[in-house]
């Protein structure tokens, strides 16, 4: 079920009305049949995978906190290859039986044959909060869960089950258990949130997506300018996609009283890859920072293990994403982008210090933007073969460089839209950056709560009404469901 | 939540509400006034404002290939052109059938055949050309339009149009309120009466294929809908002329039952009807006249809309002749 489709539109009100009917005791059953169905709206058999690593990880956790010495060590252990192993078989194996074969260049009947089936939804999504769940438990930064109810919808909880943001236990576990009457002002700015995710997916990600996916398309070939501006378009419609989903999400859950974390932070403004990835899906990060990177040994054991510990992680975190080398390289890119600002810290330091400041931000917020859209290339294409093609194109300087349009039946077309759409593209993403940068640095939120009723009225009708009468009611998924 | 801010909230939503409705009504009608494209096209017809001597209904082959004023000027006839791009019988048929509820005038309907017209289509195409006359008998029971999801809500929730009316339906609702606003001829919906020619040379389109062997459809199902069109229009008294399009004599090879097609087609012509196969047409070996292997250029169209009118002038002149001995034979 997808945020943006109607079958949501009616079942989140309907179990958000009977979450505040419900006496308290009830509540968690109510969330967690509503999960489960909201889960098997996708495909409904797969509720037996998660059902499997929920029973695991809640009798680890347990034993965990029940045990001593060296046998907690091994049902951690225990519990992680369960989680790891699912990832692994559903979303690696074809991936892991590919590159065998081209190895070993086996073909036909020698060759070793794939998996027909198709990967559960949010896998590693509810995966990496699971694990997350067993380790704080091992850390002991959070008790096990003897509920099993309440720890299963801590793992299903359908707001962030399927595209995050990746929560931990410490700061979920205890909503699920408290009681939530309904909030006024908690309804308003859930709306809110609700309302500018919904901008952002229908309205800007995918009306963008109609470029993407012409301009990406493997069977045709487009000019240097039009993988530029796809490359563009495509920055932008990942943010859009996964920042509103992210936010539906987190204001899904906000009416009901529950707080989940900052999944985006303006990531476009950052003046350094370094910054970007602490603004860029932040659950996902910092998952990999507590649970990966400093487990390593982060930046404390010398320099060359710390800039192999951002490099591992971050081909670790490509290869998250997708079953695919692009995204190990997208990831290595990153990795190598993190390293590399390490490595040149004090001169940029230096640099920030003799620039003004409006030099050194822009000039540093350019860079960074740009060399993040190339990063995307990888990530976005369907293979090495095609991303390498791309780059190269961008960087090759031909007489059609610029080229942008092709005549088709029924008249001239900008990269898979009419001249108007195009540059209503253009204008989206403008206001976008525009309305974000005004969030950020004059508190735009607050502004317009001061503001009176009519005028806010007026901004929520008008983002409405923009919505309905300029959003692309595609049944794009959203681009995260694929990881 | 307090009574101030429960009756706040009701407000908003009643508001929006309200806005929301009063919108979506004036897109409707919006769109239901429109002259241009093929939404006027289809809105002239629900309209009952079209009603002429011949009428011509068929997909893209009939709305490219056909030049309507030709054929009006030459038979001295008026005419128009309902081809809909892209659509079949299922759901051209039901203009047919609207249309063969209300004119008064019709005597001819020419229905424009091709490689692709018994292909049994499992979407709608365009559904959008049809939201606006969701209201009317045919148009609500079609049911490749109902095997839609996205038709059956709109049908059934109100203000469900948001999220299926796009941009094309948006344009043709401004155009409708324009032409409400300055009382345009209602009866210009084209100049070309509703012929769309696309002046394009061959392949410049860029939708040509390499050629391939395929199988020509013959659905029975969808020649079923056929038979029956014909036969609804017979009772009426009007007589229908099928034309099986001029294609790309290349091409003709690729398609495996395209004989069987033809004769299929012919069928249907009975004692009433009049079958004019085009398939060994002059031109058809020429690439100047196509723009793809089965529709026919602006040039095209032109040429050979002359020869179909010189034919149809034939068919005329000689039921003319056939009404006039048996006049004579019961006089006599």
């Amino acid at each position: 079920m997808l945020f943006n489709s109607f079958e949501f539109l009616l079942f989140f009100p309907v179990v958000t009305l009977v979450f505040f009917l419900l006496p308290q005791k009830y509540r968690w059953f109510h969330l967690l049949a509503a999960s489960c169905y909201f889960y098997m709206a996708f495909i409904p058999v797969y509720i037996l995978i998660l059902f499997f690593t929920i029973v695991i990880d809640y009798f680890a956790g347990i034993l965990i906190e029940n045990t001593t010495g060296q046998r907690r060590k091994w049902y951690l252990i225990m519990s992680l290859v369960a989680n790891v192993g699912v990832l692994a078989y559903f979303k690696y194996y074809n991936f892991f039986i590919d590159n065998i074969n081209t190895a070993f260049n086996l073909q036909g009947d020698s060759a070793y044959s794939f998996l027909g089936i198709i990967l559960p939804i949010g896998l590693s999504f509810h995966t990496f909060q699971a694990m997350s769940y067993t380790i704080e438990v091992y850390r002991g930064n959070q008790k096990a869960e003897r509920h099993f109810g309440i720890y299963a919808l801590y793992v299903m909880f359908y707001p962030q089950l399927v595209a995050g943001p990746i929560e931990r236990p410490q700061n979920i576990i205890h909503q699920l258990k408290e009681k939530h009457s309904f909030n006024y002002g908690l309804a308003v700015s859930a709306m809110q949130i609700i309302l500018w995710g919904l901008v952002k997916k229908i309205l800007i990600a995918d009306r963008l997506a109609i470029v993407v996916n012409e301009v990406f398309s493997p069977d045709k070939t487009y000019s240097g300018g039009a993988y530029v501006v796809a490359t563009i378009f495509f920055a932008v419609q990942i943010y859009c996609d996964f920042s509103g989903y992210s936010d539906i999400a987190i204001g899904t859950a906000r009416i009901l009283g529950i707080d989940l974390m900052k999944n985006f932070d303006t990531p476009y403004f950052s003046r350094s890859v370094t910054e970007f990835w602490r603004r860029w899906h932040i659950s996902l990060s910092t998952w990999f920072r507590d649970y990966v990177y400093i487990p390593l040994g982060g930046s404390k054991k010398g320099k060359p293990r710390w800039y192999f510990n951002l490099l591992f992680v971050f081909l670790l975190s490509g290869l998250w994403h997708g079953a695919n080398w692009t995204f190990v390289i997208w990831g290595g890119l990153l990795g190598a982008a993190l390293v590399a600002e390490a490595m040149t810290r004090k001169f940029r330091r230096g640099m920030e210090e003799t620039l003004p400041g409006i030099a050194y931000n822009s000039l540093s917020r350019l860079m960074t933007l740009a060399f993040i859209c190339l990063t995307w290339v990888f990530f976005r294409a369907g293979n090495m073969a095609q991303a390498t093609d791309i780059i190269t194109t961008i960087f090759t300087f031909s007489p059609d460089y610029f080229k942008l349009t092709e005549t088709r039946l029924g008249g001239i077309n900008y990269l898979g839209l009419p001249q108007w759409q195009f540059a209503a593209c253009f204008f989206l993403i403008i206001g976008l950056f525009t309305a974000e940068w005004l969030y950020k640095e004059y508190d735009l939120k607050t502004w317009l709560e001061q503001k009176p009723t009519y005028i806010r009225w007026t901004a929520y009708y008008a983002l409405i009404l923009g919505l309905l009468l300029f959003g692309a009611f595609t049944t794009n998924e959203f681009i995260y469901f694929q990881f | 939540m307090s009574k101030k801010q429960f009756i706040k909230s009701l407000l908003f939503f009643s508001l929006l509400g309200i806005m929301l409705f009063i919108l979506h009504f004036a897109i409707v009608l919006g769109a239901k006034n429109s002259q241009e494209g093929r939404v006027g096209k289809i809105n002239q017809l629900m309209l009952h404002k079209i009603d002429k001597e011949i009428m011509i209904f068929g997909a893209s082959e009939g709305e490219t290939g056909i030049a309507a004023p030709i054929l009006e000027e030459k038979l001295d006839k008026p005419t128009f052109n309902l081809s809909m791009d892209g659509s079949n019988i299922a759901q051209f048929g039901d203009l047919i059938n609207e249309y063969n509820s209300y004119s008064t005038k019709g005597r001819y309907v020419v229905l424009a055949l091709g490689i692709f017209s018994l292909h049994d289509r499992k979407l709608p195409k365009s559904p959008n050309w049809y939201y606006p006359w969701m209201q009317n008998d045919y148009i609500s029971k079609n049911y490749l339009l109902n095997s839609t999801p996205e038709f059956r809500r709109y049908k059934n929730f109100p203000l469900y149009g948001f999220v299926v009316f796009n941009a094309s339906l948006y344009r043709s609702s401004f155009d409708g309120w324009k032409t409400m606003f300055t009382s345009r001829n209602e009866n210009t919906c084209y100049d070309g009466n509703g012929w769309m020619p696309y002046d394009l040379d061959w392949g410049q389109n860029n939708a040509l294929q390499p050629l391939t062997m395929q199988k020509v459809f013959l659905n029975e199902n969808v020649f079923a809908q056929y038979k029956n069109v014909v036969q609804n229009l017979n009772a009426k008294g009007r007589k229908v002329i099928l034309v099986f399009m001029p294609s790309w004599k290349g091409a003709r090879n690729y398609y495996d039952g395209y004989d069987e097609l033809v004769m299929k087609f012919k069928s249907l012509k009975g004692n009433q009807n009049t079958f004019l196969d085009y398939s060994n047409a002059v031109f058809s070996e020429s690439k100047d006249y196509f723009y793809n292997y089965t529709h026919l250029n602006k040039k095209g169209a032109l040429l050979f809309t002359d020869i179909l009118a010189a034919d149809i002038e034939k068919m005329i002149t000689a039921d003319q002749q056939k009404t006039i001995s048996m006049n004579n034979g019961k006089n006599n």
